[in-house]
C-alpha cells in the first residue's frame, strides 16, 4: 500500500512493535522477532572502557535473567488425532441445488475435510485420490481444483483410506452446461479482479494518482466504469484490438511479450490470458452494467484449529445479487496478519509454520472480504492453571487451553507491585512503599494496592500523558502568546476528567463536541489541531471507532467495507464547525455555525447527511450541534466500535499487545487474538456505565495481568496470547522519572514549578534530550505509535556516557551523596535501601554481599571514593534491564 | 461547566434606551476618548494617572487596612497633596506618614501608602478606587470588601512541605511568582462545608487563578480554575477532622506583582442564582435561593454546579423602586460592558454567620412567566402574551425553548435574551420564525429545517 491517498497506511507498519523478552530462551532454530534493545547488553561490555570501576562479574550479578535457559521442545500441536470417522466434500455451493459449471472457463476448488475420532477435523484435500465417473465431463487435478472438459452430468469420488486401514469415501455431483459456449464476460465481473488479482491495480502501480506509465487503472478495480473508459478509449485504441487480440498492448505488456516495467504478470495461454483474450475477441464490452454484481463472499472453512506446518485448502464462493454462486478462489486475493504464523498461496492454500498462536486470512474479492482463522496450538501439556481471579482470565486460560500453552506461573509482589505502579501510575514505587507492601500479609493486598494507586493524582497524570499525545495538544505560539494558556488548559481538563473518572463518553463529549475556548471549554484544543472536517473525523474514527478511514477519503477502503459516502457522511458530522478569533492569538473559539450538516461525495457529486458508520443518515436540525449527536450514536450501548476500541487501547496500555493490533486498525479483515476477551471487556465497560477506572482495575486484578515476564519451556514465543507478561522500555517520561527517583536528583523544567516530574508535562514543548532520545511523542497524530518503545543507540550512550546522567548521579544532594555521608549505617541496610529504590526488590545474598564488598573495597581508597563507589552502584542498576524495563 | 440555571426572558420591551451607563463603563469611555485624543499628534503630552495596583486589593469591614498603590503618572511625590478616593463613601483612605524623627519635625507621607478605612455599613462586594492627584483622576482598580478577617500572604510557602497557615473564616491577599505556587493549610472539622473562593478576574489580576484542595498527605481532593467570567471555586465537606492544604497558581504559573488574588476559605454562605431571576419594582415577592451553607435550606434536588448539589430556600424579598440614572450596581461579578443594559439591584442574604455575597435580580418590565415545559419542541410551543418577561431556565443539557406569540403586521418588537450578560456561563442562541396559517387557522408546512 504505497498509494498517496493513505498515509496512514504506511504509519501501519511503523507502529508494529514486538517486545523481547527479558529471558535469554530464544529459539535456536529461528533469531528472535525482535532483537534485544541496545542498552540491555551494552553495560558489562563498556563497563571497563567508560569507568573501569565495575568489575566485569559484577555487574553480571546484577543484571537480570535468572534461571537456566530451558531447552526449546518441539511443538506437539494438535496431537494424535485418533482414528479417521468419516470425510466429506465441499464446494461451498451447495445451497443452490447441484453443483453447475457454465463454459469451459469456470473453476470449482472443492476441500476434503477428515472428520477424526479425537474431534479433530484435517484438510485432506491434497490427500484424497480424487475419480469422476462418467469421464469426459470434468477432470479433478490432485489439488481438488475442478475444470470442466464436456457437457454433462458426472460424480466426483474422494476417497482415502484411514490410519487404521478402513477405507472412507466422500461424494458430489455436478454438471457442465454450455461447454462450447462460454457466456459473454462482463468486463467488471470477470475481468476487473483479474487486475486486481496480477496488482496491476495495486496503490504502488497503474492506481497511484496518475497512473503509471501514462496508463491508470483505479485502485483496487473499485471504479471499473473508469478502468473500461482507460482501457478501450486512451492512448488512440491500441490497448486493445479487436481484429488481433493477441496484439493488444494490454495482453503483450501483462504477458511480458514486450518490455513492460511490471514484468510479467501472466503467462501466455494461461486462464487469465485465455479471459482477456477472449473478452477482446468478443468485441471488448463494458458488458451489460445492469447485470449482476457480487453481494458478499464467503470463505470456507471459516475458523479451524491446525496444526502446526500443516495446510489448509480455502474455497471462496462470491455470492451475487441475482442469488448465484460462483468459485473464485482462484481470483481472490489473499494475505495473512501474522506472516510468521502462516503463508498463504495465491490459489488459497494455507500453510502454517512451527509458531503457535491465531492467525487471520484475509480475502478480498472486489470490494468485499472475507477472514479465515487459524488457531495453531502448541498442544503442551497443561497440568496446573494459576487460580483465575475474574472473567479475564476465565477468558484467557480458556484460550490457552485450547492452544495447549502453559501460562507462565504468577509474578511475586515485588515484581506486580513494580509493575502495576509503573502501569497506573507511571512512577516506580518508592522503596518505603514496596517494603511496606512486602511485609504486608493480607491476601487482598494487590486489589488495594490497584485501588490505592487509581485513585491517586499519579494515575491522572500518567494516563493524562498518555490523552493528551493522541489528541494532540501540542504548543502553538502566536504573537504575543507563547501558547502555553490552550495546552495546559487542555491538559489540566484531560487530567481532572481522568482523576474524577468521568464517564468515557462524557470524557469523548467534552472533546469532540467542544464549543467556546479554551478557557470555558478546554476541548477546543483539539480542533487546533485537527484542522478541517476530513482531519476530525478521520481523528475521531481513529481515536474513538479503531477504524481508520483515511483510505476512503479518495477510494473505497481496500480492506473493509467503508466506502467514500461512509467516509463523507462522517465528515458531515464536523461541516458546521465553524471558528473565530479568542481572546488570545494563537487560540479560537469553536461554535456551531447554524445549518444542516451534510457533505458533499465528491465520486458522485451527492450531498451525504451525517451518519455513524455502518448507521442510517440523519435528519439533524440547522440550530441543533450535529457533533452532540454523533457522540450520541458513538455512546449507545449497541455501538459496536466505541467500548471496545477504548477497551482494546487500554488492554494495549497494560499488556503492550492489543488484542487487536495495532489498536486504532479494528476491522474484520483484522480480528482480535481472543474475541470472545474482547467482547467480554467491552460488555463491562458499557454495563459499568463507560467507567474508565473500573477496566483498569479489571484488567489489573487478573491473574493474567499479574503472571510472571519469565517465560517456561514453551511459551517463550508467545506474543499474542499472554501466557506471560511481556515486559516493556519505560515510556520515556517514566524513565526520567525514575532515574531521577533512584539517583535523588530533579530535572528542571522551565514553565512549570520546580518539582513537576517529566509524567506530569502538560504538553510536548519541554525541550529535553533524553525524553526525545527516548521516544516522547511530539503530539502529532491520532496514533499511538508515535510514542516509540525501540532501542536506539543513542539511548544507550546517553544512559551509559553523558554529562547528563553524571550530574544526576553525582549530583551533592543525590542518593550516592547521602548514601556516602550517612555513616551511622551499615552498608548492608545502604544497599537494601539501593535495590528497593532501583528495583523494587531487595538484593538476593549474592547480590548484597558483590555490593557491599566492591563499596567496602572502594571505601578504603579515600573518602571522596566512598561517594564514587555509591554512584557506580546507582550506575549499573539504572543500566540493568531489569530496571529499564517493566517486567 | 454545567450550570442549569440561566435567565431567559423573552420580552417586548417598552422603554426609554437612554440607557444609564454605570459609572465605571463612562469613565472607562471618557479615558479612552482622552487616550485617543493623546494619541493624535496635536495632543498635549498631558499625563494621564494610571493606577495599576492596589494591594492588598481588598478589606474587612470594619476595620482600616494598609495599602500601596502603583501606577503610572500617579504622582506620587510626598510634596504635592495625592488622595485616595472610594466608589463608596463609606471607604476612605489616609496617606500613610513616617514616624517623626524628632517632635519638631512634620511626619512624611510615604509614597504610595494608605490607610483604608472600611465603615461597618459598606455593603460587601466590589468597589472602586481611585488616585487623584495633579493630573486629576486615576483609572479605577476594583477593591473588594468582605467580612472575614484578612492577612498578607508570607511568602515561603511555595511547596506542601511548607504551606502558610490560615485560619478558617479568612481571607488571605496574595501574589504568586512564576513557575511556583501558593500553599496554605487550614483545619476544618469532618462534615464541616468549606468554600474556597479564590477572587483574581473581577479585581484586576493578570492571574488566571486556579486552586487544588488536598489533604494533609498531599492527595488531591478537588480542583478549580476560573472560566469564562468566573473565579475559582472549591466547595467540599470536609471528610474528617484535620487540616488540608489549598494550592493557589496561575494556569500557566506564571508571576509577578500583577498576579494578585485574594483567598476565602469559610464557611459562610455563599448565593448561587435566584429564580425567578427579575421581579416587578416595588413589590415583593417570593423568590428561591439557590446556594451552599444557607441557613434552614433544604437540598436542591437534582440542581448541582460542578457535581456539587445545592440546598435551596424560599424567600420574601422586597423589590426597590426602579432607581433614576444609574440602575447596574457594582457587585460582585465580573461586568462586562454589555453587562450595563440590565437594570436591577443586587440581594444579599443576612444571616448571623454574616452577609452573603450579592446576588443581581433584574426589574421586571413587563409581566414575569414562567417557563413551562415541555415546550421543547416547535410544535410543542409555550404560548405567551406579550409584553412579557418570561423566566426559565436552560435545564438538563442541550435544552430548547419554545414559545409563541400573537402579532400584527407593522407591530415592532424587540426581544432580547438576557443570560450571558447577567454572568452565566451560557451562550444563548435566539431564532424567531412565522408560522403562517391556511384558512382553517392550522399551521402550514411546519418548517422541518430552520
Amino acid at each position: 500500500m504505497t498509494d498517496q491517498g493513505m498515509p496512514a497506511c504506511l504509519v501501519i507498519t511503523g507502529c508494529r512493535r514486538r517486545y523481547a523478552g527479558s529471558s535469554p530462551n530464544w529459539r535456536k532454530r529461528r533469531p528472535p522477532a525482535a532483537s534485544l534493545p541496545t542498552v540491555a547488553v551494552v553495560p558489562h561490555r563498556l563497563s571497563t572502557i567508560f569507568c573501569g570501576i565495575i568489575p566485569v562479574g559484577m555487574v553480571a550479578v546484577l543484571l537480570l535473567g535468572s534461571g537456566a535457559a530451558a531447552e526449546s521442545v518441539q511443538p506437539i500441536g494438535l496431537g494424535d488425532p485418533g482414528a479417521l470417522l468419516s470425510i466429506s466434500i465441499e464446494s461451498g455451493r451447495d445451497g443452490d441445488g447441484p453443483l453447475l459449471l457454465i463454459g469451459n472457463e469456470s473453476r470449482q476448488q472443492v476441500i476434503v475435510t477428515g472428520d477424526y475420532a479425537s474431534g479433530q477435523k484435517r484438510d485432506l484435500s491434497r490427500s484424497v485420490t480424487y475419480g469422476v465417473e462418467p469421464a469426459g465431463v470434468v477432470a479433478v487435478d490432485p489439488s481438488g481444483l475442478v475444470t470442466p472438459q464436456g457437457n454433462g452430468t458426472a460424480t466426483i469420488r474422494a476417497s482415502v483410506s484411514g490410519n487404521d486401514g478402513e477405507p472412507h469415501d466422500a461424494t458430489v455431483q455436478l454438471s457442465v452446461e454450455s461447454f462450447d459456449r462460454n457466456p459473454a464476460i462482463n468486463f467488471p465481473n470477470q475481468v476487473v479482479p483479474i487486475f486486481t488479482k496480477l496488482q496491476c491495480n495495486s496503490g504502488g502501480c497503474h492506481a497511484k494518482s496518475g497512473g503509471q506509465n501514462g496508463f491508470r487503472l483505479s485502485l483496487l478495480g473499485f471504479e471499473p466504469q473508469e478502468d473500461f473508459e482507460h482501457l478501450s478509449r486512451e492512448a488512440r485504441g491500441r490497448r486493445l484490438n479487436l481484429a488481433a487480440p493477441d496484439l493488444s498492448l494490454l495482453l503483450r505488456k501483462a504477458a511480458g511479450v514486450v518490455p513492460h516495467g511490471g514484468g510479467a504478470r501472466m503467462e501466455v495461454g494461461s486462464p487469465n490470458y485465455r479471459l482477456v483474450r477472449r473478452w477482446i475477441a468478443e468485441g471488448a464490452s463494458y458488458g451489460d452494467p445492469e447485470a449482476r454484481r457480487v453481494s458478499d463472499i464467503e470463505v470456507l472453512p471459516r475458523v479451524r484449529m491446525m496444526g502446526p506446518e500443516s495446510q489448509q485448502q480455502l474455497v471462496v464462493i462470491a455470492r451475487y445479487t441475482d442469488g448465484s454462486t460462483e468459485d473464485v478462489t482462484a481470483t481472490a486475493q489473499y494475505e495473512a496478519n501474522v506472516k510468521e504464523l502462516a503463508e498463504v498461496t495465491d490459489r488459497g492454500l494455507v500453510t502454517t509454520t512451527d509458531q503457535t498462536g491465531d492467525v487471520a486470512v484475509m480475502v478480498r474479492y472486489q470490494s468485499h472480504v472475507g477472514v479465515f482463522r487459524a488457531t495453531i496450538p502448541l498442544g503442551a501439556p497443561i497440568e496446573t492453571m494459576p487460580p483465575e481471579h475474574n472473567v479475564v482470565d476465565e477468558k484467557v486460560f480458556k484460550k490457552l487451553r485450547l492452544l495447549g500453552l502453559p501460562p507462565s506461573e504468577p509474578c511475586d509482589d515485588a515484581t506486580f507491585l513494580r509493575r502495576v505502579t509503573i502501569d497506573i501510575a507511571g512512577r516506580l514505587p518508592t522503596g518505603e512503599e514496596t517494603a511496606a507492601f512486602l511485609a504486608d500479609q493480607d491476601a487482598a493486598k494487590r486489589d488495594r494496592q490497584i485501588d490505592q494507586l487509581l485513585a491517586s493524582g499519579d494515575y491522572a497524570d500518567n494516563f493524562a500523558k498518555k490523552w493528551a499525545a493522541i489528541f494532540r495538544n501540542k504548543r502553538v505560539t502566536a504573537a504575543g502568546d507563547d501558547g502555553r494558556h490552550g495546552t495546559y488548559a487542555f491538559h489540566a481538563w484531560i487530567r481532572q476528567s481522568l482523576h474524577e473518572n468521568r464517564p468515557y463518553d462524557e470524557f469523548v463529549r467534552g472533546v469532540l463536541a467542544a464549543s467556546g475556548d479554551a478557557k470555558e471549554s478546554p476541548g477546543v484544543i483539539w480542533y487546533r489541531a485537527v484542522c478541517d472536517a476530513n482531519a476530525q473525523a478521520e481523528d475521531a474514527a481513529q481515536l474513538f471507532l479503531g477504524t481508520r478511514m483515511q483510505c476512503a477519503q479518495c477510494h473505497h477502503h481496500p480492506f473493509e467495507k467503508w466506502s467514500q459516502r461512509d467516509y463523507y457522511s462522517l465528515t458531515s458530522f464536523f461541516s458546521q464547525v465553524d471558528r473565530k478569533p479568542a481572546s488570545l492569538p494563537a487560540e479560537e473559539r469553536i461554535f456551531h455555525r447554524r445549518g444542516v450538516a451534510s457533505a458533499v461525495n465528491p465520486r458522485d457529486n451527492q450531498t451525504v447527511l451525517p451518519a455513524g458508520l455502518g448507521s442510517e443518515p440523519m435528519e439533524i436540525p440547522a440550530e441543533e450541534d450535529p457533533r452532540q449527536r454523533l457522540v450520541d450514536w458513538m455512546s449507545t450501548p449497541d455501538n459496536p466500535y466505541f467500548a471496545r476500541t477504548l477497551a482494546n487501547r487500554y488492554w494495549k496500555h497494560f499488556f503492550s499487545r492489543g488484542l487487536v493490533e495495532p489498536e486504532d486498525d479494528m476491522r474484520q479483515t483484522n480480528p482480535a487474538t481472543n474475541p470472545e476477551l474482547l467482547d467480554t471487556l467491552a460488555e463491562h465497560f458499557i454495563d459499568s456505565g463507560f467507567d474508565m477506572k473500573d477496566l483498569i482495575r479489571k484488567i489489573c486484578r487478573s491473574q493474567t495481568y499479574q503472571l510472571s515476564s519469565l517465560p517456561n519451556e514453551y511459551n517463550a514465543d508467545d506474543l499474542q496470547n499472554f501466557s506471560r507478561y511481556y515486559p516493556k522500555r519505560l515510556p520515556a517520561e517514566v524513565l526520567l522519572d525514575a532515574v531521577d527517583a533512584v539517583a535523588g536528583s530533579e530535572t528542571r523544567f522551565p514553565g512549570v514549578p520546580a518539582g513537576t516530574r517529566a509524567v506530569q508535562l502538560p504538553d510536548s514543548g519541554f525541550r529535553s534530550h533524553f525524553l526525545t532520545v527516548f521516544g516522547r511523542p511530539e503530539g502529532d497524530s491520532a496514533c499511538e505509535c508515535e510514542r516509540t518503545g525501540e532501542a536506539n543507540l543513542a539511548q544507550g550512550l546517553h544512559l551509559l556516557n553523558s554529562a547528563d546522567m553524571m550530574s544526576k548521579l553525582s549530583a551533592d544532594g543525590g542518593l550516592a551523596a547521602q548514601l556516602a555521608a550517612d555513616s551511622e549505617r551499615e552498608i548492608r541496610g545502604k544497599v537494601r535501601d539501593l535495590y528497593l529504590a532501583a528495583l523494587s526488590r531487595l538484593p538476593t545474598d549474592d547480590e548484597a554481599v558483590t555490593v557491599a564488598e566492591f563499596v567496602t573495597h572502594k571505601s578504603q581508597q579515600g573518602e571522596a571514593d566512598t561517594k564514587r563507589a555509591f554512584e557506580d552502584v546507582l550506575w549499573a542498576l539504572i543500566n540493568t534491564k531489569e530496571f529499564l524495563f517493566n517486567h | 461547566m454545567s450550570f442549569p440555571q440561566v435567565f431567559c426572558a423573552a420580552a417586548c420591551l417598552v422603554r426609554s434606551f437612554a440607557v444609564p451607563t454605570a459609572d465605571r463603563l463612562r469613565r472607562a469611555v471618557l479615558a479612552v476618548g482622552l487616550l485617543i485624543v493623546l494619541a493624535s499628534p496635536l495632543g498635549a503630552q498631558l499625563p494621564m494617572p494610571r493606577l495599576h495596583q492596589i494591594f492588598p486589593p481588598g478589606g474587612q469591614l470594619g476595620t482600616s487596612v494598609d495599602v500601596t498603590i502603583r501606577g503610572l503618572d500617579l504622582d506620587a511625590d510626598p510634596e504635592t497633596a495625592q488622595e485616595l478616593v472610594f466608589s463608596h463613601p463609606g471607604i476612605t483612605a489616609e496617606r500613610k506618614v513616617t514616624s517623626p524623627p524628632s517632635s519638631e519635625t512634620e511626619p512624611q507621607p510615604l509614597p504610595g501608602q494608605f490607610v483604608v478605612t472600611i465603615d461597618g455599613d459598606v455593603p460587601v462586594g466590589t468597589h472602586e478606587a481611585r488616585v487623584r492627584g495633579r493630573y486629576g483622576l486615576s483609572t479605577p482598580r476594583p477593591f473588594s470588601v468582605g467580612n472575614l478577617p484578612e492577612v498578607l500572604e508570607q511568602g515561603s510557602n511555595n511547596s506542601l512541605e511548607s504551606p502558610m497557615p490560615l485560619e478558617l473564616n479568612s481571607v488571605v491577599n496574595g501574589r504568586t511568582s512564576g513557575d511556583s505556587y501558593d500553599v496554605y493549610r487550614f483545619t476544618a472539622s469532618a462534615g464541616q462545608r468549606v468554600l474556597l473562593q479564590c477572587e483574581a478576574l473581577r479585581l484586576d489580576s493578570r492571574m488566571d487563578a486556579t486552586m487544588t484542595l488536598r489533604n494533609a498527605a498531599g492527595e488531591q481532593l478537588a480542583y478549580s480554575r476560573s472560566a469564562r467570567r468566573s473565579e475559582p471555586m472549591i466547595d467540599f465537606t470536609a471528610p474528617a477532622d484535620g487540616s488540608y492544604l489549598v494550592q493557589v497558581y496561575d494556569s500557566t504559573y506564571r508571576g509577578g506583582e500583577p498576579f494578585f488574588y485574594r483567598l476565602a476559605v469559610s464557611t459562610q454562605p455563599h448565593l448561587d442564582f435566584v429564580f425567578p431571576p427579575a421581579g416587578t419594582p416595588g413589590t415583593t415577592g417570593t423568590f428561591t435561593l439557590y446556594g451552599r451553607n444557607l441557613p434552614a435550606a433544604t437540598p436542591a434536588e437534582g440542581v448541582a454546579v460542578d457535581g456539587v448539589a445545592l440546598q435551596k430556600t424560599e424567600v420574601e424579598i422586597p423589590i426597590p423602586a426602579e432607581p433614576q440614572g444609574s440602575g447596574v450596581p457594582l457587585s460582585g461579578r465580573f461586568l462586562g460592558p454589555s453587562d450595563m443594559r440590565a437594570r436591577g439591584f443586587e440581594y444579599r442574604m443576612k444571616t448571623p454567620a454574616g452577609s452573603s455575597n450579592p446576588l443581581f435580580i433584574s426589574f421586571a418590565t413587563a409581566a414575569v412567566i414562567p417557563e413551562q415545559e415541555p415546550n421543547d419542541d416547535r410544535n410543542r410551543t409555550q404560548p405567551i402574551t406579550v409584553p412579557c418577561e418570561v423566566v426559565g431556565q436552560f435545564f438538563a443539557s442541550r435544552d430548547r425553548d419554545w414559545f409563541s406569540f400573537q402579532a400584527k403586521r407593522g407591530e415592532r418588537f424587540a426581544v432580547e435574551v438576557f443570560s450571558q450578560r447577567r454572568g452565566l456561563p451560557t451562550d444563548p442562541f435566539l431564532l424567531v420564525q412565522h408560522v403562517s396559517t391556511d384558512e382553517q387557522g392550522e399551521p402550514t408546512k411546519p418548517p422541518t429545517r430552520g
